[in-house]
């Protein structure tokens, strides 16, 4: 099955694109097909949802699309750049550089302030202080959290880490954010808020939002939703009735 | 910033530090302390050997073989004459004197003992290794008198003031005799020097061997660390005079003393590597439950761009900061127990000495140099099983941990 954009296209390759990807491997003895020959592809301002139960598939998608698990067979290409055969060294400078990840449990630096943790990426590229004080502060402000930024994340609740992840996702100005149940750890008036301002950043940046999740109120902000289900994708497109309003 | 996050990733779990730079901080200081004692007890036994020998000994090349001709070693009063001018033109030599050893032997009444004799130069006494206990020591205008260790002089059960009478071979291999007055007794640090020695004056000493020699210049310098340069002016002063004399340093003739030197430099060795196992395995397995237990975080920020080598740079600084922390407390730890051995009073009696030699610990700002080596370089390489393992973790797998 292949499931492509379907926003507005814009000049150049997609933020990223799937070609035959399978992934399988060894449990027990068994082999398991993980992924069968999946396409896909995203293209800025895109905010696609995948949906699916639980072994079907989604995190493992998900890590391929953001380079951090390698495939069987087939490409992820981002930027239009193919990965299947980059390097360690070349893909961590691509995931740093071009892909920005949200984890459901937050997963931000426990020793880092908030602003450290957003700050994070920048030191990685070697970015000029003054840059990269303009940037964080400029994610900071996005995201709401100003008061918070000498804080450590084990001051924070839950939806404020989620914001932090989400703006260290977005500082190095990447135009791909693929997030792994952004409010999976959240109660619903504080999901609503993220996505919120998920959605925000996604029409303001153009930034493409790839997000799974088993929450249906997530699939109310995408513009489009895929279904996963035993390893395949099938396409289940359709225009967000929230598309273009942001939430708070 | 991998040093700011290395240092609070080593502060984030203070019970885990704390007991980590105990560990440190007490093998270091412990280092420290026993470095001071081997100092302290180097320190002796250099004074020892040059209160023995003198800096600098000149003799006949001969002498120095152990050749068995005695008069074909003993050096003329023409070349002493001539040694004696290049000495007084050197600025580090603050005095020279010529020796002339006899062995004989010893008899009080029926009492009779072998004796080791130096003939010294009374005025020009630059060398000293015992002290004087009972009468006086030899004095300038002393001829025919003796002193002599605390020991011999008990088994004889003589004292100043009584006479002993010397058998001895001259240097042509004929029989002498010589009736010396005891004018003083004296002590010293082991027991053989005190039961087999004696200081004659040098006049005496050649009149009993009948010669005019002497068998070699000692030479004390103003300070021991210039032994080398001065040793290496006289040398060449000496092959250009072609007088056929040869010097030995201080080092080169206390054999037993370097031998003593470097069994206490062994057991500081030995004590450091004990040390370095020590903190190596405990930082070890504190390391490795601090690896164990940021997998995740490993994994969080490979996914976000981190390259293996900064995650193992990241693990090393940590291994690191700890070893220099917990260095620098043991310096502390160090200065403690050092304090604590100075003011406890211990002493001990090693095997053939007379008097019990004080246990010190001489601490040197230099001597913290190799503590804090060993610290950090025991905790570098503590923490390169876990900055290897954590840099080579698959990223998938690390963010899947607990």
């Amino acid at each position: 099955m292949s499931i492509h954009s379907t926003g507005a296209h814009r000049a150049g390759p997609p933020v990223v694109e799937v070609k035959g990807l399978s992934k399988e491997y060894t449990t027990g003895g068994e082999t398991v097909h993980a992924l069968r020959d999946v396409e896909f592809a995203a293209e800025s301002g895109d905010f696609v949802a995948i949906h699916g139960p639980s072994g079907s598939g989604k995190t493992t998608f998900l890590n391929m699309l953001g380079c951090i698990d390698r495939p069987t067979s087939g490409d992820v290409l981002v930027y239009g750049e193919p990965t299947a055969r980059m390097s360690e060294g070349r893909l961590a400078t691509l995931r740093r550089d071009k892909i920005g990840l949200v984890f459901q449990t937050f997963n931000l630096i426990p020793v880092l302030s908030t602003y450290e943790n957003i700050e994070y990426p920048l030191l990685l590229q070697g970015l000029s202080r003054s840059r990269r004080q303009e940037r964080v502060r400029r994610l900071i402000d996005a995201v709401g959290l100003d008061k918070e930024a000498r804080r450590r994340p084990s001051k924070l609740s839950g939806g404020q880490r989620q914001r932090v992840a989400l703006a260290r996702a977005l500082v190095t100005e990447t135009h791909l954010v693929l997030a792994d149940e952004p409010t999976g750890n959240l109660d619903t008036e504080t999901s609503r808020r993220v996505m919120g301002i998920i959605q925000s950043l996604n029409a303001d940046r153009d930034v493409a939002f790839v997000v799974v999740t088993h929450d249906p109120m997530v699939g109310d902000y995408a513009q489009r939703t895929v279904e996963i289900s035993d390893g395949t994708l099938t396409d289940g497109v359709r225009p967000s009735p929230r598309e273009g309003q942001p939430c708070g | 910033m991998w040093l700011k996050l290395a240092l609070r990733n080593v502060l984030r779990s203070p019970r885990r530090t704390i007991l980590s730079l105990v560990i440190i901080a007490l093998g270091a200081g412990m280092l420290f302390a026993v470095n001071g004692f081997v100092r302290y007890m180097n320190g002796r036994l250099t004074l020892a050997t040059i209160a023995q020998y003198g800096h600098l000994q000149i003799a006949d090349a001969d002498y120095w073989t152990d050749a068995e001709d005695r008069d074909e070693t003993l050096v003329d009063p023409a070349r002493v004459g001539q040694i004696a001018a290049s000495l007084q033109a050197m600025p580090n030599v603050v005095g020279f004197a010529p020796q002339l050893a006899l062995t004989c032997q010893i008899q009080k009444g029926s009492e009779t003992g072998l004796l080791f004799a130096v003939g010294v130069e009374p005025r020009r006494r630059i060398i000293r290794s015992f002290q004087i206990i009972r009468g006086e020591d030899l004095q300038p205008d002393g001829t025919g008198t003796i002193v002599i260790g605390r020991l011999l002089a008990d088994n004889l059960g003589v004292g100043p003031g009584d006479y002993v009478t010397l058998l001895i071979a001259t240097v042509g291999g004929s029989f002498n005799t010589g009736r010396l007055r005891i004018v003083g007794v004296f002590s010293a640090f082991d027991e053989v020097f005190e039961n087999q020695f004696a200081y004659v004056p040098i006049g005496t000493a050649q009149m009993l061997l009948n010669t005019a020699g002497v068998d070699k210049i000692v030479v004390r310098l103003s300070d021991d660390s210039q032994t080398d340069v001065a040793a290496a002016a006289l040398r060449e002063s000496l092959d250009a005079s072609g007088t056929g004399l040869e010097l030995r340093t201080w080092e080169e003739l206390g054999t037993e003393h370097q031998q003593t030197k470097e069994m206490f430099n062994f057991i500081f060795s030995a004590v450091s590597l004990g040390i370095f196992v020590l903190v190596f395995f405990s930082i070890l397995e504190v390391l490795t439950m601090s690896f164990m237990e940021r997998t995740r975080e490993v994994g969080t920020i490979r996914a976000i761009g981190t390259k293996r080598k900064h995650i193992s740079r990241l693990f090393l600084t940590e291994g690191i900061l700890l070893g220099l922390i917990g260095g620098f407390l043991g310096i502390f730890v160090g200065v403690g127990l050092g304090a604590l051995v100075n003011g406890s009073g211990i002493a001990w009696t090693p095997p053939g000495a007379v008097n019990p030699v004080p246990i010190l610990v001489q601490l040197a700002p230099f001597g913290a140099v190799v503590p804090l080596l060993i610290a950090m370089l025991s905790t570098l390489v503590s923490a390169v099983f876990p900055a290897l393992h954590a840099s080579r973790l698959q990223v998938v797998e690390a963010l899947r941990s607990a």
